[in-house]
C-alpha cells in the first residue's frame, strides 16, 4: 500500500451506540486508507455501517448514544479523532467535505442558493478573496446549473432534485477539498439525472484532484465510478479489491452473492440468485464471521472465530475462513 | 390459442387543476398527470411500466385500481368499466384487483399484529367464518415466507424485506385475479430485493396471476415483466414485448434510459447521457413532449403530435422518425 500517499486512514474504528436494549456495534473494527485523488466505493446493505463510518470519520456520529470508541483516523497523519470541535469545524467543508443523499432535504428551504454556499466561503473566512455573488456564481457555473447569474438569488424549492444535487457537489467542492465524501449522492435521483450527477461528480474529480469516498448501495454506480471497492456486511469490511476484480472475481460469499442478485439489463435469466435469511441484529451479532448464517459454504470454525484479513494480491483483502484456511497451508 | 383480455386500458386521461388563491381559488392550469394513454394486459400476462419521477406513472396506477377517477377514457377490467363503478359492484371489484404499495414501513398498520393485517381483508368481505380466517391467514403467511408462529407480532418487529412480503400476503388473500404493484422493490435492498422478485414471480404461475409492475429500474422491470411500457411526461413513448423492447429500443427516450442505467461490469461505460431535465407537466413542450431533449429532433417534432405506430407486432412508438 501506498503509505506516503494516503490521505486517509482509518485504523481499527469502532464506533458504537448505546441503547437501553444494550450496545449496538454499528461500525466494528474497520481500517482501510484512500490515496489522493482515489475514488473509493464503500457498498453494503441498509444498516451496514457505511453512514456511521462516513459520520465517523467526519466527527458527526450522534450524541450522545454514540460513540467511536476506539481506533485511528488519520487525515494527513493527524488523528480526527484527537481533535476539539473547534478543529473540526476547520476542517469540515473545507479540507473534508460531504454529500448527502437527499438534495431536498440538505439544503434549507428558507434560505437562498446564494446564501447557502456562500456560507462554505464565510465559515472559512475565504470571502475576503472576492465578491461573494461571484464567487457562488463561479461554483454554479462549474457545476452546470444552466444560467447562473440568475438562479443564483433562487431558493432551493424553486431547484429541481437535480440541480439541487448539483449545488450541493459544488458547495462540496468550493473550497478544494482533499477529500469529499458522497453519501449515497444519486439514490434520491431520476436515472437520467443520476448519468448526469456521476458524470459531473467524475469530471470534478478529474479537474480538482480530490479524492472521494462513494458510499452506495447500488452495485452499478460503483461500476462506473470508482476504482477501489470495500465491501461491508454487519459492521465490518469483508472485502477490499479493485473494481475490475471485484466485479469479475470476487471472493467473499456475500459479495459473490450481492453481485449475482442484482438483475442486469438483458441478461434475463427465469430466476434471479438471492442469498436467503436476514443481516443479522447488531445489538447481539454473532462472534464468528457475521455472514456465516446465511453463507452456504459455512464451516464450523465460521461461527467459532472472525475470519483474519487475508490478502489475496496486494491490494485485494478478504475476510473469509475459506481463504485463511488456504493462506495457512 | 385466444388470449384473454385482463385489462384494457383506451384513451385514459387524468388531469390536475391546478389552483391558485385560498378563499375566491381558480384554476391557473393543469397537470396533465396521465395523457391519453392505451394500453391492454392479457390474463397471465405482466405489463412492467417505467419512467422517471413525475411522468404519471403511479396516477395510471391509482386509476387503474379505482383510487382516482379519470378525466377521460376507459378502464376496462374484466370486462368492467372502473370508472363507473360505485357501491356494491367497487367493493365485488376490490376482491378482485388488490395493491402493493411501495413503502412497507408506511403500508402497513403499526398498531395491528400482521396476522391481523392480513386477515383483514377477509374480514371486511366476510369471506368465511372467524375461525377459518385465522387459518387462512396463517396459509397465506407461510405461502410468502414468513413463518405463521411470528404471526402475533408487530410490523416493526420484521425487517423491509419481511414487511413487503406480508403486503403481498395481504394482497393475496381474497385471491385476485389482478395485482397492481407501485415501486414494489425499490424501498428495499439488493440482496432483498432479488428474493422479493423471485417471490413475486413464482407466486403468478402458482396463482396465474395478472400483474402492472411499476418501478423507475429498467432492470427490475425488465426482469418480471413480459411486456414494457415506457412512459415519459404522461404518456407512453413506447410499449413492446419485454425482449424486444431491451434488444431494438426504438423511441429515443428509451435508448437514453437504458443508456443512462449504471450497469455492473466496469467494462460497460455510461454512454451518451441526455442533456436537460424533465419539463414541468403544467406547461409540457408543444408537438412531441420528448423533443428538447431528443438527440434525433427533427423541425416536424416541435409542432406534430404524434400517435402510436406498430412497427413489428406488439411493439408499438410513437416517435416520428418511425412513422411513415
Amino acid at each position: 500500500m501506498q503509505t506516503s500517499e494516503n490521505i486517509l486512514e482509518l485504523k481499527g474504528v469502532k464506533t458504537y451506540f448505546s441503547t437501553t436494549k444494550g450496545v449496538v456495534k454499528a461500525v466494528d473494527d474497520i481500517s482501510f486508507s484512500i490515496g489522493r485523488g482515489e475514488i473509493v466505493g464503500l457498498v453494503g446493505e441498509s444498516g451496514s455501517g457505511k453512514s456511521m463510518t462516513s459520520l465517523s470519520i467526519m466527527g458527526l456520529v450522534p450524541q450522545p448514544a454514540g460513540k467511536t470508541v476506539a481506533g485511528e483516523i488519520l487525515f494527513h497523519g493527524e488523528d480526527l479523532l484527537k481533535k476539539n470541535d473547534e478543529q473540526m469545524r476547520q476542517i469540515r467543508g473545507d479540507k473534508i467535505s460531504m454529500i448527502l443523499q437527499d438534495p431536498m432535504v440538505s439544503l434549507n428551504q428558507i434560505l437562498s442558493v446564494k446564501y447557502q454556499i456562500g456560507e462554505v466561503f464565510r465559515y472559512h473566512d475565504k470571502s475576503i478573496l472576492g465578491s461573494l455573488k461571484e464567487m457562488c456564481i463561479g461554483v454554479l457555473k462549474k457545476v452546470k446549473v444552466p444560467s447562473p447569474e440568475l438562479r443564483v438569488n433562487d431558493y432551493p424549492f424553486q431547484f429541481s432534485g437535480g440541480m439541487c444535487q448539483r449545488t450541493i457537489i459544488g458547495m462540496g467542492i468550493a473550497n478544494g477539498p482533499d477529500l469529499l465524501i458522497a453519501d449515497e449522492p444519486t439514490t434520491a435521483l431520476d436515472v437520467t439525472i443520476q448519468a448526469q450527477v456521476l458524470q459531473l461528480m467524475k469530471q470534478v474529480q478529474e479537474e480538482t484532484n480530490a479524492a472521494i469516498l462513494m458510499i452506495t448501495h447500488d452495485l452499478g454506480t460503483v461500476a462506473q465510478l470508482c476504482t477501489r471497492v470495500l465491501v461491508m456486511y454487519a459492521g465490518r469490511i469483508i472485502e477490499k479489491a479493485p473494481v475490475n476484480t471485484f466485479y469479475k472475481n470476487p471472493s467473499h460469499p456475500y459479495a459473490i452473492g450481492l453481485i449475482k442478485s442484482v438483475p442486469v439489463l438483458g441478461r434475463k435469466s427465469d430466476r434471479l440468485y438471492s442469498i436467503e435469511g436476514q443481516p443479522p441484529n447488531l445489538l447481539n451479532p454473532p462472534t464468528g464471521c457475521r455472514f456465516a448464517a446465511r453463507c452456504e459454504q459455512a464451516m464450523p470454525i465460521c461461527t467459532q472465530e472472525y475470519p483474519p484479513e487475508v490478502s489475496l494480491e496486494a491490494d485485494h483483502q478478504v475476510s473469509c475462513w475459506l481463504f485463511a484456511e488456504k493462506g495457512e497451508q | 390459442m385466444t388470449k384473454e383480455i385482463s385489462i384494457e386500458v383506451k384513451g385514459l386521461s387524468k388531469h390536475f387543476p391546478v389552483t391558485s388563491g385560498v378563499i375566491f381559488s381558480k384554476t391557473v392550469g393543469v397537470v396533465k398527470a396521465v395523457d391519453n394513454i392505451s394500453f391492454s394486459i392479457n390474463h397471465g400476462e405482466t405489463l412492467g411500466i417505467v419512467g422517471e419521477s413525475g411522468c404519471g406513472k403511479s396516477t395510471t396506477a391509482n386509476l387503474v385500481l379505482g383510487l382516482d377517477k379519470p378525466t377521460s377514457g376507459q378502464i376496462i377490467v374484466q370486462g368492467e368499466d372502473v370508472a363507473k363503478l360505485k357501491g356494491e359492484s367497487l367493493f365485488k371489484f376490490r376482491r378482485k384487483v388488490q395493491a402493493v404499495f411501495q413503502d412497507p414501513f408506511r403500508s402497513l398498520n403499526p398498531r395491528k399484529k400482521i396476522r391481523h393485517i392480513v386477515s383483514e381483508p377477509l374480514m371486511v368481505h366476510k369471506v368465511g367464518s372467524s375461525w377459518q380466517i385465522k387459518q387462512k391467514a396463517l396459509e397465506l403467511l407461510e405461502l410468502v415466507g414468513i413463518n405463521p408462529q411470528r404471526a402475533d407480532l408487530y410490523p416493526h418487529e420484521f425487517s423491509g424485506g419481511q414487511r413487503q412480503r406480508i403486503a403481498i400476503a395481504r394482497a393475496l388473500s381474497l385471491n385476485p385475479s389482478i395485482i397492481i404493484l407501485d415501486e414494489p422493490v425499490s424501498a428495499l435492498d439488493v440482496s432483498i430485493q432479488a428474493q422479493i422478485l423471485n417471490l413475486l414471480m413464482d407466486l403468478r404461475e402458482k396463482f396465474s396471476l395478472t400483474f402492472l409492475i411499476i418501478s423507475h429500474d429498467l432492470a427490475v422491470v425488465e426482469h418480471v415483466s413480459t411486456h414494457i411500457g415506457v412512459m415519459y411526461l404522461g404518456r407512453i413513448v413506447e410499449l413492446s414485448p419485454a425482449a424486444e423492447l431491451y434488444k431494438n429500443p426504438l423511441h429515443p427516450y428509451t435508448r437514453a434510459l437504458l443508456a443512462a442505467s449504471p450497469v455492473a461490469d466496469p467494462d460497460v461505460k455510461l454512454k451518451a447521457v441526455l442533456e436537460g431535465e424533465v419539463p414541468s407537466p403544467m406547461n409540457p413542450p408543444t408537438g412531441c413532449t420528448f423533443h428538447p431533449r431528443c438527440p434525433d429532433c427533427k423541425p416536424e417534432c416541435k409542432s406534430r403530435e404524434h400517435k402510436m405506430h406498430e412497427i413489428t407486432p406488439g411493439h408499438f412508438v410513437s416517435c416520428l422518425n418511425f412513422s411513415s
